[in-house]
């Protein structure tokens, strides 16, 4: 290829023709900002970040869209560059949830707080799943911190209605990448597009109908490239980044599509195409249903073997193997093997090595049943032996069958009549990458071992596939089971796109105790839940918390008392969705019950330490905004002066500033990103005027009051209130502790108030990650579950 | 030869009965009950090992004193309706009991025929009976004494409060309980496993007080809520205060703060009451971890280093002193030990040790060795100096005891409390140190059994009836 030479800000640079300036700079290692820019896409100069000047060229061509050319000097960081990008990306910013980006804090938060928030609305980087690969954090930490134009955040609703696949527009910046990645990966028959205009403009299918309807086939390759978290993997996105990729074969179908596997620290967490060319297209199966297969809860973990008593008794897989391949090496005929045709070549030559003279049976891909022919011979005791690579048999057929070996990775009513059952590993779990039980083996695997011992020589064999469709080209074409297993009964999702499933009846939960009166949102993520609570109302006192539960199978977590009315008999809790259990909570509807209120719970602020004239500082983050209110309510009844600073990464996530200014004989409001008020925290008001006052109580995130506990010394008496994890919250399991001082504290029952310059903030917000990955999992992901809205 | 004298050297003759048992291997991967009970005809046959003593000696040892023989006469001759009438007569919760008694220290500690041979397997035949009527729906709700137009409130809804409101509900008084958390039945719904004692009887005892008439207020703390003074002025002629001892003891070591470090009461509340072992159908997480160190050597402890193996992890069990000094039941020592929890005797814990995240990642440990018995009788230990080393682990259960929790006592400037936390009682009446307001179970006696709360539940009972009848105490 023809090379040319270019100077890029003063340095001679060699590029091939026909490469654009950009890429030009960047094969000589030199930076230009770019979000639009992909190096599989063409380009489209979209964002305009990546704007240069060159001798000779009027204005500031965008460097994606101009070829270089020899001779060509280029300047990519002028100071009119410099300023022209930062206004560039204040206006793609102003629509985006960018509040962190422009808070001085970011870096020692992130610190604090290592993942973000299970949050049902990205509001910001700490509650948006995409924060661990966020192209968006990426460029701006490289262009500004300043952002100066007013924030016009459209707050679209989120678009939680098809299958797989969450949109937020609210983050989306319009780089095209999505469409553009549509487009190129199914051969120029995008599903996607920008639809509507200006303000309006969003990524959407014509019409703006539900993709399911569309020719959208779900492969997954838009929610893959998208670099701003607006198009997201419902199932997968809270896991974070992988770090490691393992290249492997598709085995739902006979087109065994080659991709890779996505795995983070030896967890498996999705799948991805190997690349943006049609031809490593995958299907919605390969793409969404095979993590969710594999992470189905309650594997098997180890084999079974019958005992004398014919009970299954847990065994490894050295012992079954080996105590299975005995049965088989004392049989010549009336064996039977059966596994799916799209196992492994060597799988299928050890299966039928293994049924010598018996009955070797390749079952259809998608099969869910043993052929009739098959299930007549079992029912007229045709055969002494078997293996079963799946769930292809009934419990009755099972008991008709001597020595059978199923071979699986769930449980079912046919396993409690074999002799054997083998734990199956999937998708790579017999490789290194992905941690698997010990127990768990492979097909291949199993079948190998069992040969090997039972001295038999696998003959390979030619498979040939009947009447088979890809599935790339049309969902309509979808494998409909796994191993005997109907895909939509382990991805729910698979039910929309109209998969079959097996039925199951509903188990109606019975109503729970405490009636929701009114649940209304403050702000994104932030509810005002109010609840009949006659009892609760009559003891509450400021600083209070109960224990929430959603409905029976709710976890118990802790929420303070916001508000309450004895008279009335209601209590009013403010929660922030953080994960599974808020979110059962945000979603409840008034006249809807929830199942148990525990409370008052919790030492009650101490007002005894408090007189009329005393100045107090109360300083409200997060939740803490609410939690705050009835401390200074009280407060100002005593007759103290009460001074009030509260705040919110963004102005759009204030709430009850109309309560607390209403009462508080001062009132700030501070934003991270100076979208209200000024700029900054309430740290920064407790920095500046902390030794005006007699007392500080600072209510909000760990981090909030961690940077708040720097200036704990500046007043007489400086309180924090702490909301660990908890589970009873009356004393009984210590969850809650917190090193205050050199002390160890319940926080349940000795808090939740301590003194905010003794506590272990470090500790404890490791203390509050301990279930972390957990809490993922916790978190019921598909359409229509009681956290999706 | 007289009938009588055939039939106990006919008897003395068998041999006892074992109840069957779940594989140990199975049973350490799932939370059904272990052992599974008598079938009838076994049942019978072993009823007729009782000698009939006409002093017996269980009958003494048993802390809610039940007449063993005369329930055991019933099973012999299969009435076992009866049986079970006589049964709940004298103890609330004899399902449960037949299941989590320490029966080789009590009734069958002193059983008669346990010097030339085996005892009667009492408890076995106590949950049968038990088992048999909820099973078979022949139970009998026992009468109530006509109503007294009194009323009482009983806080905590464990093995004292259920029986203390069992006694006083069938005494014909109005019994009100107040409870803290979600669910009714105390320590037998979260902390005691399900593979010891299936939740469903709880419930079935629960339901039964409540056929009775007995009120249960879940979610309401006293304390928090009404203090026992505020209780008193509501109009409750007396109150029984069953509480428990809740509130976790820690070690104090370096490190036991760190992430992986888990009371007992975490462990076993997180797996029993919320149901983490079906998460995540249920909300609440488990503790998922490759290695479980539990430290402690008591019943809780079993039940710890037992829900650690099914919950899937190596478990492993540091006591400081030697199998022998081990307060754990017999059986609990040794369906441990059958399933594959590892012993660590004669090891004392000293550090906890962590990673940069703050997880847990092992346990400094140093050998002891047994030295002198002390006044008590129990052998002391001492440290084995430069012995110490690591055990590797991902997570800790601390299981080293329980206090009472202080709530009541510090909302109720009149109950005087002793130096231990528990509450200050008059040995005989249990009456505390405000006039009609008795107390029973761990609450008073610190961490303790179940039925040694049922004894002193049904004790403090007896005198709230004297109380509420006007009659003097002792």
């Amino acid at each position: 290829m023809e090379k040319i030479t270019l100077t890029i800000d003063g340095v001679k640079v060699e590029a091939q023709k026909g490469m654009t300036v950009l890429q030009a700079a960047r094969n000589a290692g030199i930076y230009i900002p770019s979000l639009c820019a992909h190096k599989d896409l063409s380009p489209y100069g979209a964002c305009r970040l990546c704007v240069v000047e060159i001798d000779g060229v009027r204005g500031t061509p965008t460097s994606c869209t101009t070829p270089a050319s020899d001779g060509m000097v280029v300047r990519t960081n002028t100071e009119q560059l410099n300023v022209q990008r930062r206004r560039t990306l204040e206006l793609l910013m102003s629509g985006h949830t960018s509040a962190c980006f422009s808070c001085d804090s970011r870096e020692d938060c992130e610190q604090v707080k290592p993942e973000p928030a299970k949050a049902g609305v990205s509001t910001r980087c700490g509650t948006c799943s995409n924060r661990p690969d966020c192209t968006m954090r990426s460029i701006t930490s490289g262009i500004t911190r300043e952002m100066n134009l007013p924030h016009l955040y459209s707050l679209d609703k989120i678009e939680r209605d098809d299958p797989f696949i969450d949109r937020d527009h609210n983050l989306c910046v319009l780089c095209g990448i999505c469409f553009r990645t549509c487009e190129k990966v199914h051969n120029g028959k995008g599903a996607i597009s920008i639809i509507n205009r200006g303000k309006n403009a969003k990524i959407a299918s014509a019409f703006d109908k539900d993709w399911n309807f569309e020719e959208c086939t779900f492969c997954g390759a838009c929610v893959d490239e998208c670099p701003t978290g607006s198009l997201t993997d419902r199932f997968s996105k809270w896991y974070g980044k992988a770090n490691k990729l393992i290249k492997t074969n598709c085995e739902l179908c006979p087109e065994k599509c080659s991709l890779n596997l996505r795995v983070k620290n030896t967890r498996f967490i999705g799948t991805e195409k190997l690349s943006l060319n049609p031809e490593d297209a995958i299907c919605a199966a390969g793409r969404f249903a095979m993590v969710q297969i594999a992470s189905t809860a309650g594997r098997l973990a180890f084999p079974y073997i019958k005992n004398e008593e014919a009970e299954m008794i847990p065994s490894t897989f050295a012992e079954a193997s080996a105590k299975f391949a005995e049965v088989v090496k004392a049989e010549n005929e009336n064996i039977l093997v059966a596994v799916p045709e799209t196992a492994s070549n060597d799988a299928i030559a050890n299966a039928k090595a293994i049924a010598k003279g018996g009955d070797f049976v390749l079952l259809k891909f998608d099969a869910i049943d043993l052929p009739e022919e098959i299930k007549n011979n079992i029912n007229a005791g045709k055969y002494k032996i078997a293996f079963v690579g799946g769930n292809y048999v009934s419990a009755e057929l099972a008991s008709k069958i001597e020595h059978l070996a199923i071979f699986d990775f769930l449980k079912s009513d046919a396993q409690n009549n074999a002799e054997f059952v083998f734990a199956a590993a999937l998708f790579g779990e017999d490789g290194e990458a992905i941690k698997k039980l010990p127990n768990q083996q492979s097909l291949q695997a199993t079948l190998s071992e069992i040969c090997a011992l039972a001295e038999l020589k696998p003959v390979s064999v030619d498979v040939a596939y009947a009447e088979y469709k890809s599935p790339k080209l049309a969902k309509a074409n979808l494998p409909v089971a796994y191993m005997g297993h109907y895909i939509a009964d382990l991805v729910e999702d698979m039910k929309a796109i109209g998969l079959p499933f097996t039925k199951k009846e509903e188990q109606s939960s019975a109503k729970g105790n405490f009636e929701v009166l009114e649940n209304k949102l403050l702000a994104p993520n932030f509810h005002a839940l109010k609840i009949k609570a006659p009892e609760m109302a009559k003891y509450a006192k400021a600083g209070q918390f109960a224990i929430l539960m959603a409905n029976e199978k709710s976890e118990r977590s802790p929420f303070t008392i916001c508000d309450w009315n004895a008279d009335e008999g209601w209590v009013q809790f403010v929660l922030e969705e953080v994960g599974r259990s808020s979110a059962e909570l945000g979603r409840l509807k008034a006249g809807e019950f929830l199942a148990n209120a525990s409370g008052p719970l919790g030492t009650p602020f101490d007002f005894e330490k408090f007189k009329a004239g005393d100045k107090v500082l109360l300083l409200g983050g997060c939740y803490g905004i609410a939690a705050i209110y009835p401390v200074a309510r009280k407060l100002k009844e005593i007759g103290a002066f009460v001074s009030v600073a509260i705040e919110a990464s963004t102005d759009n996530l204030l709430f009850f500033e109309d309560k607390l200014s209403s009462i508080a004989d001062e009132f700030v409001v501070k934003t991270r990103d100076g979208s209200k008020g000024t700029k900054g925290g309430c740290s920064d008001v407790y920095a500046l005027r902390g030794s005006e006052f007699d007392a500080c109580v600072a209510i909000g995130c760990v981090f909030m009051m961690k940077q708040c506990s720097k200036y704990a010394e500046s007043t007489k008496l400086s309180l924090c209130a702490l909301n660990p994890i908890m589970v009873d919250g009356t004393g009984m399991c210590g969850a809650c502790r917190v090193s205050v001082g050199s002390e160890t504290k319940f926080a349940c029952v000795d808090g939740p108030f301590f003194d905010l310059g003794k506590v272990d903030f470090v500790e404890l917000s490791k203390r509050r990650t301990a279930y972390s990955l957990l809490e993922i999992d916790a978190i019921p992901r598909h359409l229509g579950s009681s956290c999706h809205k | 030869m007289s009938e009588n004298t055939e039939r106990k050297l006919k008897a003395s003759g068998l041999p006892r009965h074992a109840m069957p048992e779940q594989n140990p291997k199975k049973r350490a991967t799932n939370f059904e009950e272990v052992p599974k009970g008598f079938p009838l005809e076994v049942a019978m046959a072993e009823a007729t090992r009782c000698l009939r003593c006409p002093k017996p000696r269980c009958v003494a040892a048993c802390p809610v004193n039940i007449n063993i023989p005369d329930f055991i006469d019933s099973i012999a001759k299969g009435e076992i309706q009866e049986a079970a009438s006589k049964l709940k007569k004298q103890s609330a919760l004899s399902a449960v009991c037949g299941r989590v008694c320490p029966q080789e220290l009590q009734c069958e500690g002193s059983c008669i025929l346990g010097i030339r041979s085996k005892p009667v397997a009492i408890g076995a035949l106590e949950r049968f009976a038990a088992d048999y009527v909820r099973e078979n729906n022949l139970e009998k709700v026992p009468e109530k004494a006509e109503s007294t137009g009194k009323k009482v409130a009983i806080i905590g809804c464990g093995p004292a409060g259920i029986t203390a409101a069992l006694e006083m509900a069938l005494a014909g008084h109005d019994v009100e309980i107040f409870e803290g958390l979600h669910y009714p039945g105390g320590v037998l719904m979260y902390g005691i496993p399900q593979f010891r004692l299936p939740k469903e009887i709880v419930v079935h005892e629960i339901e039964t007080l409540k056929s009775l008439g007995v009120k249960i207020h879940l979610n309401h703390l006293i304390g928090q809520m009404e203090s026992v003074d505020e209780l008193k002025a509501n109009g409750f002629d007396a109150i029984f205060i069953g509480s428990g001892a809740g509130l976790p003891n820690f070690m104090g070591i370096e490190g036991e703060n760190s992430v992986g470090v888990f009371s007992a009461n975490e462990f076993l509340t997180r797996f029993n009451l919320m149901k983490a072992y079906q998460f995540p159908v249920y909300g609440t997480t488990p503790i998922k971890a490759k290695h479980i160190i539990t430290i402690g050597g008591g019943n809780v402890a079993m039940d710890s280093a037992r829900t650690a193996l099914r919950a899937g992890a190596k478990s492993t069990l540091v006591y400081r002193r030697a199998r022998e000094q081990m307060p754990a039941r017999a059986e609990e020592v040794h369906h441990a030990e059958q399933e594959g929890v590892n012993f660590q005797l004669l090891t004392a814990p000293k550090r906890v040790i962590a990673d940069e995240n703050g997880k847990v990642v092992g346990l400094e440990c140093s050998k002891m060795q047994l030295g002198e018995a002390d006044a008590s009788g129990r052998q002391s230990v001492v440290e084995i100096p430069d012995s110490n080393f690591v055990i590797e682990c991902d997570a800790i259960v601390v299981s080293i005891g329980n206090r009472p929790n202080p709530l009541i006592p510090m909302t109720c400037k009149n109950l005087k409390t002793t130096k231990k936390g528990t509450l200050e009682v008059n040995p005989e009446t249990l009456q505390t140190s405000m006039e009609g307001v008795f107390a029973g179970g761990d609450v008073v006696s610190g961490a303790a059994t179940v039925i040694s709360a049922m004894g002193q539940a049904k004790k403090a009972a007896a005198s709230m009836n004297k109380y509420l009848r006007g009659e003097p105490l002792e």
